[in-house]
């Protein structure tokens, strides 16, 4: 259960400049733990720059743009979480599905989406214009949607 | 001609004493009323017709959709205007029956997969603004899959499973309800037909109205518990329902996904605000709650 692996979390992916210093020993539940406060943390920016689309918050330009950033920026961080092993079988509260680990290529593209439609969020936010930025922000939905309709579990 | 014809579709009938033989709302009158095809676009796009009539990357409602079924695989038919392979040949009266009673023009029953039993809660000016609309459809010269069913594989028997399930004619105001949350009944049971995906349906694969919206394992994919429920979505406020139907984020900042993404953005996202607060109204005050 606490099976251990001896991991680099930017080992999968390309950016190897990225390795940490030292190879840190890390569990399968911990690399859950971790992933789990990232995408809670992307839902959470998602959810205020809603609250801005919805008309419900100020909305600041500034603002806006921060939001956008630190989803762009989150985005490249999300194909870095799912190192081999800390997939169902290992880690029992997980909603990864196994599709994940067995089809890499679907799972690329599916992040990649994320990663272009932020990108472009924060282009949007850098224009201004409210209605293209709330078509970019749906295009983000779209892309999250999209990811977990192959790869996360359905019971939300 | 229009009152007469207006009149013959009002006749309301009721309950399982609807035989298919029940002359009350056949045979409307041969020619159709005039319909607004915009408004009809907006009714279609909140039924999500395209979703069902489509195929992936196909042209628009020339078919070829497969829905996979415990009862074997349905594809949704070309209903463009080809006069061959679409519905370019119908006339008024094959379109209300076929909404009305799940009849074809050529007197066979429509398996329920098409959501005959919401569209016959369709009034009859909508039904003409729909008709009024799919005759701006192109004709795209597409055949039409056979459906591959492992059950029910002969039709004479929808015959009866309509005398068992289906409640015929348009749904009427409910005179205790304020008009905004009949507008939002209508929309929820008859034109966006939410309960074909997220009402438990019974071993004939009729749905179980008095579960209405408790949610639903059958394909496409399996459809939550959405009524006001407090382990249902009994805590979301207006404000969560129209973040859902706009944009399709939940209240967790997180999104829908699968079919509900398609019914979110051809649907709901582009229906008027007004429609969206009738729809939310009825899911948190007029369906039952029901335990998940």
């Amino acid at each position: 259960m606490t099976l251990l692996l001896a991991l680099s979390l930017a080992l999968p992916a390309s950016a190897g400049d990225d390795a940490p210093a030292a190879s840190i020993q890390l569990d399968a539940q911990k690399v859950y733990a971790y992933r789990h406060e990232v995408f809670e943390g992307i839902g959470a920016h998602m959810k205020a720059l809603s609250m801005m689309v919805k008309g419900e918050a100020p909305v600041r330009q500034v603002d806006m743009k921060s939001h956008a950033i630190a989803l762009q920026a989150m985005s490249t961080t999300v194909p870095h979480l799912f190192p081999k092993g800390t997939g169902p079988d290992a880690v029992k509260d997980t909603e990864a599905l196994a599709t994940i680990w067995t089809d890499p290529e679907g799972f690329a593209a599916a992040t990649k989406a994320f990663q272009d439609s932020s990108a472009a969020l924060v282009t949007a936010a850098e224009g201004g214009d409210m209605k293209v930025f709330s078509g970019a922000f749906r295009n983000v939905g779209k892309s999250c949607g999209g990811c977990h309709d192959n790869f996360r579990k359905d019971d939300h | 001609m229009l009152l007469a014809l207006v009149a013959a579709l009002a006749v309301p009938v009721a309950g399982a004493a609807s035989a298919d033989s029940a002359p009350a709302d056949s045979a409307p009158a041969v020619s159709a009323p005039a319909g607004d095809a915009a408004r009809g676009a907006e009714l279609a796009a909140l039924a999500n017709c395209a979703s069902c009539h489509t195929a992936a990357g196909g042209a628009p409602y020339a078919g070829g959709y497969a829905l996979e079924t415990p009862y074997g695989v349905f594809h949704g038919p070309n209903i463009t205007q080809d006069p061959d392979h679409g519905i370019g040949g119908w006339t008024w009266p094959d379109f209300v029956d076929a909404m009305r009673r799940g009849r074809s023009p050529d007197g066979r029953h429509y398996y329920p997969a098409f959501p005959y039993p919401s569209y016959t809660k369709l009034h009859d000016d909508d039904l003409a603004d729909l008709w009024a609309f799919v005759q701006t459809i192109a004709p795209v010269a597409q055949p039409s899959l056979d459906h591959a069913l492992t059950r029910y594989r002969r039709r004479s028997v929808l015959g009866l499973w309509k005398l068992l399930e289906l409640d015929r004619g348009a749904l009427r105001d409910d005179p205790r309800l304020d008009a905004e949350l009949n507008r939002g009944r209508y929309l929820v049971e008859a034109v966006a037909h939410c309960g074909e995906c997220h009402t438990p349906r019974n071993g004939r694969g009729g749905r179980i109205d008095r579960k209405a919206l408790a949610g639903s394992e059958l394909p496409p994919e399996p459809g939550p518990n959405i009524t006001p429920h407090e382990d249902a979505l009994g805590g979301w406020t207006a404000d969560d329902w129209e973040a859902l139907l706009d944009l399709g984020i939940l209240p967790d900042g997180d999104f829908v996904g699968g079919e509900m993404m398609g019914v979110v953005e051809h649907g709901t996202a582009v229906i008027s605000a007004e429609d969206r607060r009738a729809i939310a109204r009825w899911l948190m005050e007029g369906v039952a709650p029901q335990p998940p």
